[in-house]
């Protein structure tokens, strides 16, 4: 049944146009890194080299794609709803879910099946943006120690210590994206065509993140419920120490989170009338 | 005769609307039943209620003697099924579609049996073109191949005419003639045309705002030397048995509410009928005759048009 999912995602057009946009916006940040990364890190640099003596390929593959995943997992999430968005209610709008439901198939093994199709894809998009993100990168740029430059602190990262924080970045990223996931195959349940739940999943995952990066002080109080507060702890893997503490805090909310999305949804699903 | 579908006073109620009412009726095994009413009836409401696609408000539905509720995968095993419009993934051929389905049936289908059906229903040739290219016919006859690709003992068809031209009608009458008589299959196909249903069905059901308002064999309902009456009386409690006993004509079931009686009977027989009714003291309001069950179902499906129009 899986396959069978996985067969009917990948032969709908709209499926690669993520990983258009994402190859698209990869290639524009490391072309433009190519072009004229030199001045951005001097820039950056500012002040520091008056203080330390640095030397060497600062402007290597590592930051790049650093810059890269900064850029561009604020947006994978809304890649991600695109194809969760559209599962269930993909289904209701085309009138195939009635055709699928007619069949012998249990209604929690339909949504088991479509949430891990969305959650395979957004791993695949995770795995396309390792290779265009961090495997062109390096290929372009070299490899090198590299500096991770936050708005209070430089750190340093020497090259032998970074692919492993990669690797772990990638996969909490990939948890990240269960959640979206979770959350847009939710939503795709209420609706009878995609846009609404893709439009919505979107939505909220936009709203929330703007709420979880305001420093108001009626914010700060939701902040650690939100998943969108722990969606980008990512970044604490290119910290020195890595807090990992705070990760796994980040690791529990979000599973959290995709359990109480996973079991809304079957309860939903299986109450449902379908009469579309 | 055993009983490959039972439905025991299903009820559907959407906020406070009875879409279906306490409705029952049951199937046998090989007949093509068909389940006749003016749009809106509730006959898909039925339908889906039938395949678990619409959780009943109250009722059951029985498949070969056992819950649906409590069987499901079973039941849906011995069914296939076309409700409403035969929508599939319009961006794959007809055979991915189908292979798809047959996947889904639980069932070990070879890749021979797929040619079967698709040649039974006439798209050999044709079966790689994507559906989007399909004309309405060519969809309708794809549902029913992926219907009966795991080669079900029960096929629900919910109007499976619809849409189709004149040629298009006939052929897909012929095809359920096929399924039901030369492949031994068990048919409960809906229409909202009385003369759709006739040409096909050994029996038939007419359902009216969700009610059911004769059941029977069709030879027997569209007799032509018999006519139905409306029967329009004071509510008695008694007189139902009383006709039953005294063999007036065929009762065939209360119509509209509980005070009209649908009665079959030679034409001649309504004098001593009114006569019989007068010195059981049953108070009479109006006897009408209804000529044949055509005139009377086209009276339904008009009735609901005047109300249509009536804003």
């Amino acid at each position: 049944m899986l396959r069978l999912e996985l067969y009917k995602i990948f032969r709908r057009p709209r499926t690669y146009i993520s990983f258009l946009i994402m190859t698209a916006v990869t290639f524009l940040i490391q072309l433009a890194m190519y072009v004229d990364g030199k001045s951005f890190v001097s820039f950056a640099m500012q002040g520091v080299g008056e203080q330390f003596d640095i030397s060497g390929n600062i402007l290597n593959g590592y930051l790049v794609t650093y810059l890269v995943l900064q850029s561009l997992l604020i947006h994978i999430p809304l890649l991600v709803a695109l194809v969760a968005g559209d599962v269930l209610a993909g289904e209701a709008n085309m009138g195939t879910m009635r055709l699928l439901l007619t069949k012998p198939v249990s209604r929690t093994g339909l949504v088991l099946v479509k949430y891990t199709a969305s959650l395979f894809y957004a791993l695949l998009l995770l795995v396309w943006l390792a290779i265009v993100g961090l495997g062109l990168s390096v290929l372009l740029f070299g490899t090198g120690d590299m500096i991770n430059m936050k708005s209070d602190a430089f750190i340093m990262l020497l090259k032998d210590d970074i692919i492993w924080r990669y690797s772990l970045a990638f996969a909490f990223a990939a948890l990240a994206m269960a959640t979206v996931a979770a959350l847009s195959v939710f939503l795709s349940v209420f609706g009878d065509n995609s846009i609404g739940p893709i439009i919505g999943s979107m939505g909220i995952i936009v709203v929330l993140t703007i709420f979880s990066n305001l420093e108001i002080p009626l914010f700060n109080a939701i902040k650690p419920y939100l998943f969108t507060t722990h969606m980008v702890a990512w970044k604490g893997f290119f910290d020195a120490p890595v807090p990992y503490d705070a990760i796994m805090q980040s690791v529990a909310v979000l599973v959290v989170y995709i359990v109480l999305f996973f079991v809304a949804t079957i309860i939903v699903f299986n109450k449902k009338d379908i009469q579309s | 005769m055993e009983h490959i579908v039972a439905v025991q006073g299903l009820t559907k109620k959407f906020g406070n609307f009875p879409a279906v009412d306490d409705l029952s009726f049951s199937i046998g095994r090989g007949e093509i039943y068909g389940f006749l009413g003016p749009n809106g009836a509730g006959k898909s409401t039925t339908i889906r209620m039938v395949l678990g696609l619409i959780h009943p408000t109250a009722g059951e539905v029985l498949i070969n003697g056992e819950p649906f509720r409590r069987n499901r995968k079973k039941a849906l095993q011995q069914i296939g099924a076309i409700v409403e419009r035969p929508d599939m993934y319009r961006y794959l051929s007809a055979w991915d579609n189908l292979k798809i389905f047959a996947r889904l049936s639980c069932k070990q289908i070879p890749s021979s049996r797929l040619h079967e059906v698709i040649e039974l229903v006439g798209l050999k040739g044709r079966e790689h073109d994507k559906v989007k290219a399909y004309s309405q016919g060519m969809k309708q006859r794809l549902g029913i191949a992926i219907a009966l690709v795991h080669d079900p003992e029960l096929l629900i068809l919910d109007e499976p005419t619809n849409g189709l031209d004149p040629q298009g009608i006939a052929e897909m009458r012929e095809l359920i003639r096929t399924l039901g008589t030369h492949m031994g299959k068990t048919v409960f196909i809906s229409s909202h045309l009385l003369h759709e249903i006739e040409q096909v069905a050994t029996n038939m059901l007419i359902i009216h705002k969700g009610r059911k308002v004769v059941e029977g064999k069709v030879s027997d309902l569209l007799n032509p030397n018999e006519t139905i009456f409306e029967v329009r009386i004071l509510p008695d409690d008694s007189i139902l048995e009383k006709l039953e006993s005294k063999g007036w004509g065929e009762y065939i079931a209360e119509g509209g509410n509980s005070s009209t009686l649908l009665l079959r009977m030679h034409p001649r027989k309504m004098p001593g009928l009114n006569k019989y009714l007068v010195e059981e003291k049953v108070h009479v309001l109006e006897i009408r005759s209804k000529h044949s069950l055509e005139e009377y179902f086209l009276s339904l499906t008009n009735e609901d048009n005047a109300e249509a129009g009536t804003v």
